[in-house]
C-alpha cells in the first residue's frame, strides 16, 4: 500500500539523529515560549528563523513547526495557573481552567490539558496525511461569502460563552468588534479611529488586548489577596496532580468534537486556532447536560478548546503545503523558510519531495509525543509556581507581560495598550462585564464584517446572489436555526425554572 | 554644461570633505530594517544583503524586521534614525505608493529618506485565475470586455492596487477592484475563481505560475522580460503607456553624507555581484540593480509623481 | 423594593456614553453606505447604537435588582499602570535593566507598603532572568542598558 511506503519514508527521514534533535529543540522552546504570556509562537518563530539558513530545509521546518505547535502546549499552563493566557488561542482555557486551579485542581487540568492537546494534535496529523489533497481543494472553494457565513455561524455558537447575562455578553460583544474596528478598513483604505497614529494603522494587537484584559486585572484583583490562594504544599501530591476517571469519561467526547471543529477552521486560511477554541468552547456549552457547570471549573471547557486549538495548529499546515498559501504570519515564515531553500510549497510538494512533506508529519507524531512526555512531569514544577508568594509572584508576572507585548514589534506603544486594557479589564471586574465575549468579538468581529464587504463588492451588491451559493447557503440556514433554538431553549430553560419556583412555593 | 560643470565641482567638493567619515564607515555594527515580516521575498533579499555586506564591511550587518503599516512602521524609524549609514532599510514602491494615499505619515520621503541604490529589479506581471478562459492577452480584454471582471489587490494603496488601476486605464476596460488582506490571500481567490486578475511582482507570482496555480497573462511594459521570455508584454497588444517597474531599494535616513551614500552603493553593487547574492535573484525572478544613487532617486521621486497624478485621476483617496 | 445597583447603573451609563462616542464619531467622520454597499462608518454607527442600547438595558436592570457590594480598588489599579507605563517610557531610551527595575520596583508599592530590600532584590533578580531569557536564549535585539546622555 501506498500509505505504508510514505510512512515509512516520513519516519525514516523524522528519525534521523539531526531530526529528531532539531524536533525536540523546536518543541522545547515552543513549550517555553508558550508558557511565557504575550510571547507567542510568531516570535519565536521570527526569532529562530535566521537559523534555517544554515539547515536543510526539512530539518528546518521539522524545528520551526515543533515551535509552532509546542507553543500550544505551553500556552494553557500560564491560563490555568494564573489566569494570564500564554497565547492568544488558549485565553479561553483560563474560563474553566482557571477555576480548577482555584479548587486546588491545577494538576488534573494541567493533565488534562496535556492529553487533549495531544488528541487534538493526533487528530489533526491524521486528517493532514490523509484528506490534505481534498481539504486543499475544498478550501479553494471557499470565498468572501462562505467565509462570512462561517464566521457569523461561529459567532453564534459561541456567544453564549460567558456566564454573565446574555445582555452584558452581547454588549462585550459589540464592543469586542467595535474595538477591532480601530486601524486601517482594508476594504476603503479608511484609518478608523486612529486619530492620526501610526502605531494603530494595523490595529490594536489582539495579545495586547488579551494581556491586559485577563492579565493585568486578573493581577490587579488579586494583590493583597494572597493568602486565600496559598496552597499547602502538602496538598502537591501525585494524586492530586492526577486526573480523575470522572475527568476522563466526561473529556473523550469533548475532545473528539473539539478536535473536529479544530480541524476544520485550521484549513481555512486566516481563521485559525482562537476562532476554533471560541467555537469549541460554546459548542460544548451548548450539548452540555448541565451547563451551569461551565465558568465554574468544568474539565469539557478545558479540554475542548484545547485539542480544538492543537488541531488547527496542524490541519494549519495543509493550505499552507498543498497550495502555498500562509494563512497566517506565522506560516509566512514556514512558507519562507522553504524558498530560502528554493522550494515553493504548492500541489506538486507532495509529489516532488515527498521526503519533506512525509518527514514532516511523521515529526508532528514524534514532537506530540514528546510533548506529551516532556509536559507530564513538568507539570509537578508548574503547580509549585503557586506556592511562591504572591507578592513576589506578581511583579515577575507584570515584567514578562511587559517585555512580551513589547518585543512582538519593539514598539513602547503595545506596552502602554496592555496598560489601556487593563485597566478596561479591571472597570469591567466592577461592572461584570465578562472579558471572553469582548475577545470573541475583537476576533470574529473584523472576519465578519470585511468578508461580507467584500462577499458584496464580488456579487456587485446582490445579497440573493450571496445566498444562493449552496455552501453560503446551507451554513447561514444552520445559523439561523442554531439561533432559534438557543432562544427556544432559554425560553424552555426560564420556564421549567418558574415552575420548579413555582411547585417550591406550593409544597410549602 | 556650465551647470553641470558647477555641479560636478561642488559634489566633488563635497565628496572630499565627507571622504574621512566614508573611508572609516563601518566601526561598528549596522542595521538593515525589513519593513515587513519575515518569509517574504523582500525579507529574503533583505537578510541576503546584510549577509553580503557583512562580508565586505568585516562588521556585524543585521536584518530586523519591522513591520506595520504597510511598511510605514520601519521607514518612519529609519526616518528618526542618525543619518551616519549604521541604520538602513530595504523597501519595496511602497516607498512611492503609501505618500499617495496615506495622509497622517510622520514623515516626508522626499527630504527625510535619503534612496542608496536599487537592490533588484523586476517587472510587473498580472496574472489570471482559474474563472479566465483567455490565454493571450488580446484575448483577455476581449473577454474582459464581454465579462466585467474582478481584479484582486493586496490591500488598498499597495502597489497592486495602483499598476491595476493603471492597467484598467491604458487598456480601456472596466473592472471591478476587490481588496484581499495580502497577494497570498488575493491569488488563493484567483484560483478558486472568486476573482480574475492580480498584478504584482514576479518574485510573489512566479511560484503559483509554476505550480500551475495561476495563468501568466501578461508582463506590464513595452517589452518582454528577458528571465520569462515566453510571457508577452503589454505593449505588443496595443496597451501602451505602463512602463513602471517593481523594486527592492535601500534607503538611508534624510540628509546623509554624499560620500556616504556614494560607498554603500558602490557596496551595494560589490555585494550584488556575489554568486550567493545572483543565486537568491534568480530564485526569485529579479535582476540586480545597477543604477547609481542619483539615478536611483530619480526613479522613486518620478514614481511618487506618477501615483499621486494617479490616485487623483482614479479616486485612490483615503478619506 | 431594594435600593438599586447604583454599580450596575453606572456600568450601563458608561456603555451607553461609549457606544454614542463611537457611533457619533464614526457617522460624522466615515462614509456610511448602504446595507449591500457599506463604507467604513456603517459597522461602527451600527454597533456603537447597538452597545448604547445595550448599556440602556443594563443602566434599566439595575432598578430590578439590590445592591451588592464588592471592593473597588483605586490606589491599586494606578500603582500597576505607572508600572507598566514606566516601562513603556523607559524600554527605548534606557534600556531593558533600568525599565525592569522601575517596572518592578514600582509594582510591588501595590502591596501598601514600600520594604525596599524586598523590592530591589526582586527587581535586580528579575532583570538578571529577563537578561537571561530574553537576551542570552532568545537573543532578541533589545539593549541592556542605554545611555542617552
Amino acid at each position: 500500500m501506498d500509505i505504508l511506503a510514505n510512512i515509512a519514508l516520513g519516519l525514516e527521514t523524522a528519525l534521523t539523529p539531526v531530526n529528531l534533535m532539531y524536533c525536540f529543540f523546536g518543541v522545547f522552546v515552543g513549550t517555553l515560549i508558550g508558557v511565557l504570556p504575550g510571547l507567542g509562537a510568531l516570535a519565536a518563530i521570527s526569532m529562530l528563523f535566521p537559523l534555517t539558513f544554515h539547515l536543510e530545509p526539512t530539518t528546518a521546518l521539522i524545528m520551526l513547526a515543533g515551535i509552532y505547535y509546542g507553543t500550544a502546549y505551553g500556552g494553557s499552563t500560564a491560563s490555568i495557573l494564573l489566569n494570564i493566557p500564554g497565547t492568544t488561542s488558549s485565553a479561553v482555557t483560563c474560563l474553566d481552567g482557571y477555576p480548577m486551579a482555584q479548587q486546588g485542581r491545577a494538576g488534573a487540568a494541567l493533565a488534562m490539558t496535556a492529553v487533549g492537546s495531544f488528541y487534538g494534535g493526533i487528530f489533526g496529523i491524521l486528517v493532514l496525511s490523509i484528506f490534505t489533497p481534498v481539504v486543499s481543494a475544498w478550501a479553494l472553494s471557499f470565498g468572501s461569502a462562505e467565509y462570512f457565513a462561517l464566521m457569523l455561524l461561529g459567532l453564534v455558537a459561541a456567544s453564549a460563552i460567558s456566564d454573565a447575562s446574555v445582555v452584558k455578553g452581547l454588549a462585550m460583544v459589540c464592543l469586542g468588534v467595535l474595538l477591532a474596528t480601530v486601524g486601517m478598513d482594508p476594504q476603503s483604505g479608511t484609518a478608523r479611529f486612529t486619530f492620526g497614529s501610526l502605531s494603530v494603522l494595523d490595529g490594536l494587537s489582539i495579545s495586547a488586548l488579551a494581556m491586559g484584559l485577563f492579565g493585568v486585572s486578573e493581577i490587579i484583583s488579586s494583590i493583597r489577596r494572597t493568602e486565600s490562594r496559598r496552597l499547602d504544599p502538602k496538598a502537591i501530591n501525585m494524586r492530586s496532580l492526577m486526573p480523575t476517571r470522572d475527568d476522563f469519561r466526561r473529556s473523550w467526547m469533548p475532545m473528539l468534537r473539539g478536535s473536529t471543529i479544530g480541524s476544520i477552521f485550521g484549513t481555512l486560511p486566516g481563521t485559525g486556532p482562537t476562532v476554533a477554541a471560541f467555537v469549541s468552547y460554546g459548542l460544548e456549552k451548548r450539548v452540555a447536560a448541565e451547563p451551569e457547570r461551565f465558568g465554574k471549573g468544568a474539565i469539557e471547557g478545558v479540554v475542548a478548546p484545547e485539542s480544538a486549538n492543537n488541531a488547527a495548529d496542524q490541519t494549519a499546515f495543509i493550505p499552507t503545503l498543498s497550495l502555498g498559501i500562509p494563512g497566517s504570519a506565522t506560516m509566512a515564515l514556514m512558507i519562507g523558510a522553504l524558498m530560502v531553500h528554493g522550494i515553493h510549497p504548492g500541489p506538486k510538494l507532495v509529489s516532488d519531495h515527498p521526503d519533506l512533506f512525509w518527514g514532516l508529519i511523521m515529526s508532528f507524531w514524534v514532537g506530540n509525543l514528546l510533548l506529551v512526555i516532556l509536559n507530564l512531569p513538568l507539570i509537578g514544577l508548574w503547580v509549585r509556581l503557586l506556592s511562591v508568594p504572591y507578592h513576589l509572584l506578581y511583579p515577575a508576572i507584570l515584567m514578562f507581560v511587559c517585555i512580551g507585548a513589547y518585543s512582538v514589534h519593539y514598539s513602547a506603544f503595545d506596552v502602554m495598550v496592555v496598560m489601556g486594557f487593563g485597566i478596561l479589564g479591571y472597570a469591567m471586574r466592577i461592572f461584570g462585564m465578562p472579558a471572553a465575549p469582548l475577545l470573541l468579538g475583537f476576533v470574529l468581529g473584523p472576519l465578519i464584517e470585511q468578508h461580507f464587504r467584500r462577499a458584496m463588492v464580488l456579487a456587485r451588491g446582490d445579497f440573493w446572489s450571496m445566498i444562493e451559493r449552496p455552501i453560503t447557503g446551507v451554513v447561514l440556514v444552520i445559523t439561523a436555526l442554531l439561533l432559534v433554538w438557543s432562544i427556544w431553549a432559554g425560553v424552555r430553560a426560564q420556564r421549567r425554572q418558574k415552575a420548579r419556583m413555582a411547585l417550591a412555593e406550593s409544597e410549602d | 554644461m556650465n551647470t553641470k560643470l558647477m555641479s560636478s565641482a561642488i559634489l566633488a567638493f563635497v565628496v572630499a570633505g565627507g571622504a574621512a567619515m566614508a573611508q572609516t564607515f563601518p566601526d561598528k555594527p549596522v542595521t538593515i530594517i525589513v519593513p515587513y515580516s519575515g518569509g517574504g521575498s523582500t525579507d529574503l533579499i533583505g537578510r541576503q544583503l546584510a549577509h553580503e555586506l557583512q562580508e565586505i564591511w568585516g562588521q556585524p550587518v543585521v536584518a530586523e524586521n519591522r513591520a506595520g503599516a504597510g511598511s510605514m512602521i520601519g521607514t518612519a524609524y529609519l526616518s528618526q534614525s542618525a543619518p551616519d549609514g549604521y541604520t538602513l532599510l530595504v523597501n519595496t514602491p511602497a516607498m512611492a505608493t503609501a505618500p499617495a494615499v496615506q495622509k497622517d505619515l510622520p514623515f516626508d520621503v522626499m527630504t527625510d529618506i535619503t534612496p542608496i541604490g536599487m537592490v533588484a529589479t523586476s517587472p510587473y506581471m498580472a496574472v489570471a485565475g482559474a474563472a479566465v478562459n483567455a490565454t493571450t492577452f488580446a484575448e483577455f480584454i476581449d473577454e474582459a470586455k464581454a465579462r466585467p471582471m474582478f481584479f484582486a489587490t493586496a490591500g488598498v494603496g499597495t502597489s497592486s492596487h495602483f499598476t491595476e488601476e493603471l492597467l484598467i486605464q491604458q487598456s480601456g476596460i472596466t473592472a471591478d477592484i476587490v481588496h484581499f488582506s495580502s497577494g497570498g490571500d488575493a491569488q488563493v481567490n484567483l484560483m478558486g475563481g472568486h476573482a480574475d486578475v492580480y498584478i504584482s511582482n514576479t518574485a510573489s507570482v512566479m511560484p503559483y505560475v509554476n505550480n500551475g496555480q495561476v495563468k501568466a497573462l501578461v508582463i506590464l511594459g513595452s517589452d518582454r522580460y528577458e528571465l520569462l521570455p515566453d510571457v508577452e508584454a503589454s505593449a505588443e497588444a496595443g496597451v501602451a503607456g505602463i512602463d513602471v517597474d517593481s523594486w527592492v531599494g535601500l534607503f538611508g535616513p534624510g540628509d546623509m553624507d554624499p560620500a556616504l551614500v556614494e560607498k554603500i552603493n558602490a557596496d551595494l553593487h560589490t555585494a550584488l555581484a556575489s554568486e550567493s547574492f545572483q543565486k537568491v535573484l534568480a530564485d526569485n525572478f529579479v535582476l540586480a540593480g545597477n543604477d547609481t544613487a542619483a539615478e536611483f532617486k530619480d526613479q522613486v521621486y518620478s514614481e511618487i509623481d506618477l501615483w499621486k497624478k494617479l490616485a487623483e485621476e482614479r479616486g485612490i483617496v483615503a478619506q | 423594593m431594594a435600593k438599586p445597583d447604583l454599580r450596575e447603573f453606572c456600568g450601563g451609563a458608561l456603555l451607553t456614553a461609549g457606544g454614542v462616542g463611537f457611533a457619533a464619531y464614526a457617522a460624522m467622520h466615515y462614509t456610511i453606505g448602504t446595507a449591500t454597499r457599506m463604507g467604513p462608518g456603517m459597522v461602527p454607527v451600527i454597533l456603537g447604537v447597538l452597545l448604547a442600547l445595550f448599556g440602556l438595558m443594563i443602566a434599566a436592570g439595575a432598578f430590578l435588582r439590590a445592591a451588592r457590594m464588592d471592593e473597588i480598588r483605586i490606589v491599586v489599579p494606578l500603582i500597576i499602570s505607572a508600572s507598566i507605563l514606566a516601562f513603556a517610557v523607559l524600554i527605548r531610551p534606557m534600556g531593558m535593566i533600568p525599565a525592569v527595575f522601575a517596572c518592578v520596583v514600582i509594582a510591588t508599592l501595590a502591596e501598601g507598603k514600600f520594604r525596599p530590600v524586598v523590592s530591589f532584590t526582586l527587581a535586580a533578580v528579575l532583570s538578571v532572568t529577563a537578561w537571561l531569557i530574553f537576551v542570552v536564549l532568545l537573543q532578541l535585539p533589545i539593549a541592556m542598558i542605554n545611555w542617552p546622555f
